[in-house]
């Protein structure tokens, strides 16, 4: 599976949202439920699906699905 | 079966039973974050079930948790729910309207001592050990005061978290030299709070150290969390915690498993007695197997002191295992341990089938434990409500397997648990003596019966709640009261509760009966009535409503007696009782309770049982 498709499909998980409403370009700002508690649930299991250990600053950052995208093409073990 | 206040009727929906049973078969400590938003999904399209209502109040963002106790729960078959308190708002809480709406069964504080003192905890090194004292004695009175408030606002189990240990103390190794240092001050808070609330019948210690350190600390907490959001509780800390939880759940709700059965060859020795011989079975000193087998039947005799039976479900000879429990005297179980064998070649579902027919009790009150996946398989196919464990292949982690079911939890346990084994093995001889005897009137003659029947005092309610939880047949109404609530009839003018203890000459059968009277005007109606199962065909059920006829016989404003039964699927042997007591059957009362008018009283004989009353009206 495309890595775009997986970060998509694991957002949609955590947050409990219809994965139609998430798409490649979608950001925290236009998805309510994803608040600053389900950032930190979201790093958590992008932690275990790709074997990676963003920083304070990272995690800071990953806020849409390009970001988390940059980030795992980067430091993905994948 | 009735409906209840506070403990909802179990009525689990074929979703929940159906997730349940995938979820008894899957070692949940060995799922990922992923698994447990998937089983948490499913279980959140289940609507109607058994509830388990549990309150989360604390200085932390508890949000997270309760996703994991519920899937946990799910596998006792609740439908756990969850209300989470305002963030640090956990006194103003217990008396907040919603928290009352809610009505919690349980109800769980976690403190962050970083938060709750957080002048005190960023400096402790510069502390002198009095204010290192101090502070203590400081936090364990906050606590002390939120359980007091709480036990008044709810009749809910509460269970208060400790605090993790520092993994590493800021002085390093000279800590422990230190007079009151960091080690000793959070050793000293942790088993301070322990000692107080252990003088609180209704709370227990949520041991968020302990399940840290199982876990790890490295694992259990994440410093970017606390920073990022002052919570460090990891995921994995979050589903060992949901386990825990369960725990006090199952041991507050009396719903552990009464029975262990056990396969024998590479289950509890090393090897096949069939034919290794009862001198080649691996167990005892000597070599790592017989080491790790002698490990986990140590373990399992633990099992058998809380309480729980033994028995062994085996396809042997009988007489190969006879002689290995002969000849293999290092053995730490012995034959008396087990107080029901299958031991034969029937398929195994019949032979739990029969233990549990010999212990009368439940198929559902049974675990099952064996090394072979096939006879696992067929169990859970035939037998979907036995708890099966499947042993690892290596005996070294037996004993891990073993401590990670949940099923044997008891809140406390009684001195009555120790001796449960040995009652059983009474009870045999008992059976023996009976059949040793011409008419049952001569039998229970000899039996040599005395029943002293009186008041519940405080002392006894541990064992009279684990009465009103786990009493299926002789039971009218089956009202499962939590210990909250018994305490509060206890203090209650209205209510009056008594209980029988029996002895005869085969030995002490301990608290055996319970019952609640509840006056109102004139009338004094019997609102529950439970015996035993191990008391029961003797006639002491006609001793109890001798004295209770007696007791309202010498209270002048008294004129009726009223009883009422609550037919469930389990309480046939109780159907009869109140129409063989004398009572009538009558149209006066919704649900058609049974009365008995004073000018109509009469005791039934029961010249066979010796009968010692202490009133119920002081």
């Amino acid at each position: 599976m495309e890595m775009t498709e997986k970060i998509r499909l694991i957002v949609s998980d955590v947050l409990e949202v219809d994965a139609n409403r998430i798409d490649a370009e979608s950001h925290q700002a236009d998805i309510a439920e994803w608040d600053s508690l389900a950032q930190l649930r979201l790093v958590t299991a992008l932690e275990e699906e790709f074997g990676v250990k963003p920083t304070m600053r990272e995690i800071a950052e990953l806020t849409s699905i390009p970001a988390i995208t940059r980030y795992l093409n980067i430091s993905g073990t994948h | 079966m009735s409906t209840n206040p506070q403990f909802d009727t179990p009525a689990p929906t074929d979703e929940l039973a159906e997730l349940r049973n995938r979820l008894m078969e899957t070692d949940l400590t060995a799922l990922g974050s992923a698994d447990y938003r998937t089983f948490h999904r499913q279980l959140k399209a289940i609507e109607i079930g058994s509830e388990l209502r549990i309150a989360y109040l604390g200085n932390i963002t508890l949000d997270f948790l309760p996703p994991f106790v519920a899937v946990h729960g799910a596998r006792e078959g609740w439908l756990a729910k969850a209300h989470i308190g305002h963030f640090g708002q956990y006194f103003q809480e217990l008396h907040s309207q919603e928290f009352a709406d809610f009505r919690p069964e349980i109800v769980v504080l976690v403190l962050s001592l970083r938060l709750l003192r957080p002048d005190a905890t960023a400096q402790m090194t510069t502390l002198s050990p009095e204010e290192r004292q101090v502070l203590r004695d400081d936090v364990l009175g906050e606590v002390e005061s939120w359980v007091k408030q709480a036990l008044a606002a709810t009749p809910a189990i509460l269970l208060v978290g400790n605090f993790p240990l520092p993994a590493t103390p800021a002085l390093g190794v000279a800590d422990s030299a230190e007079t009151y240092g960091e080690m000793e001050f959070h050793l000293e808070l942790n088993l301070g709070l322990m000692r107080r609330m252990r003088a609180c019948s209704r709370v227990q210690i949520l041991d968020v150290n302990r399940v840290a350190a199982r876990i790890g600390y490295r694992q259990a907490f994440d410093t970017r969390l606390l920073h990022l959001s002052r919570m460090e509780w990891t995921e994995a800390l979050m589903a060992g915690l949901g386990q825990e939880i369960v725990r006090h759940g199952i041991a507050a709700k009396g719903s552990a498993r009464k029975c262990l059965a056990l396969d024998l060859d590479n289950t509890l020795w090393g090897g096949i007695v069939g034919e290794d011989g009862a001198l080649g079975i691996r167990i005892g000193h000597g070599d790592a197997e017989s080491e790790a087998f002698l490990a986990f039947q140590q373990r399992i005799r633990t099992l058998k002191d809380r309480g729980i039976l033994l028995a062994l479900c085996s396809k042997n000879n009988p007489a190969d295992v006879e002689e290995a429990f002969r000849l293999r005297t290092e053995m730490p179980l012995k034959p008396d341990d087990f107080s029901a064998r299958a031991i034969g070649w029937n398929p195994k579902h019949q032979g739990l089938a029969q233990i549990a027919a010999d212990l009368n009790i439940g198929i559902d009150a049974i675990a099952f434990i064996d090394d072979n996946p096939a006879e696992i398989a067929l169990i859970r196919q035939k037998l979907p409500m036995v708890e099966c464990l499947l042993l690892p292949p290596d005996p070294a982690a037996f004993v891990a397997a073993l401590d990670n079911l949940t099923c044997f939890e008891k809140a406390v346990v009684l001195a009555d648990d120790a001796g449960k084994a040995r009652q059983y093995r009474q009870e045999a001889e008992r059976m023996r003596f009976s059949a040793g005897h011409d008419s049952m009137d001569d039998y229970l003659a000899q039996l040599q019966m005395e029943v002293e029947i009186g008041p519940v005092e405080a002392g006894h309610l541990p064992r009279v709640h684990q009465m009103f939880a786990k009493t299926n047949q002789f039971n009218v109404t089956t009202r499962r009261y939590t210990l909250g609530e018994l305490e509060a009839m206890l203090e209650s003018p209205d209510h009056r509760l008594g209980m029988a203890a029996l002895r005869d000459r085969f030995g002490d059968l301990g608290i055996i009966a319970a019952f609640i009277l509840i006056e109102n005007g004139a009338r004094l109606h019997i609102d529950s009535l439970l015996m035993s199962c191990r008391a029961m065909g003797r006639g002491v059920e006609t001793a109890i409503m001798n004295f209770i006829k007696q007791q309202f016989g010498t209270q002048a404003h008294l004129s009726i007696l009223s009883a009422e039964f609550i037919p469930t699927e389990k309480n046939k042997p109780a159907a009869g009782y109140f129409a063989d007591q004398g009572f009538r059957p009558s149209a006066h009362y919704p649900g058609l309770p049974y009365v008995l008018h004073k000018k109509d009283l009469v005791i039934k004989p029961c010249d066979w049982i010796k009968t010692k009353g202490a009133s119920l009206w002081k």
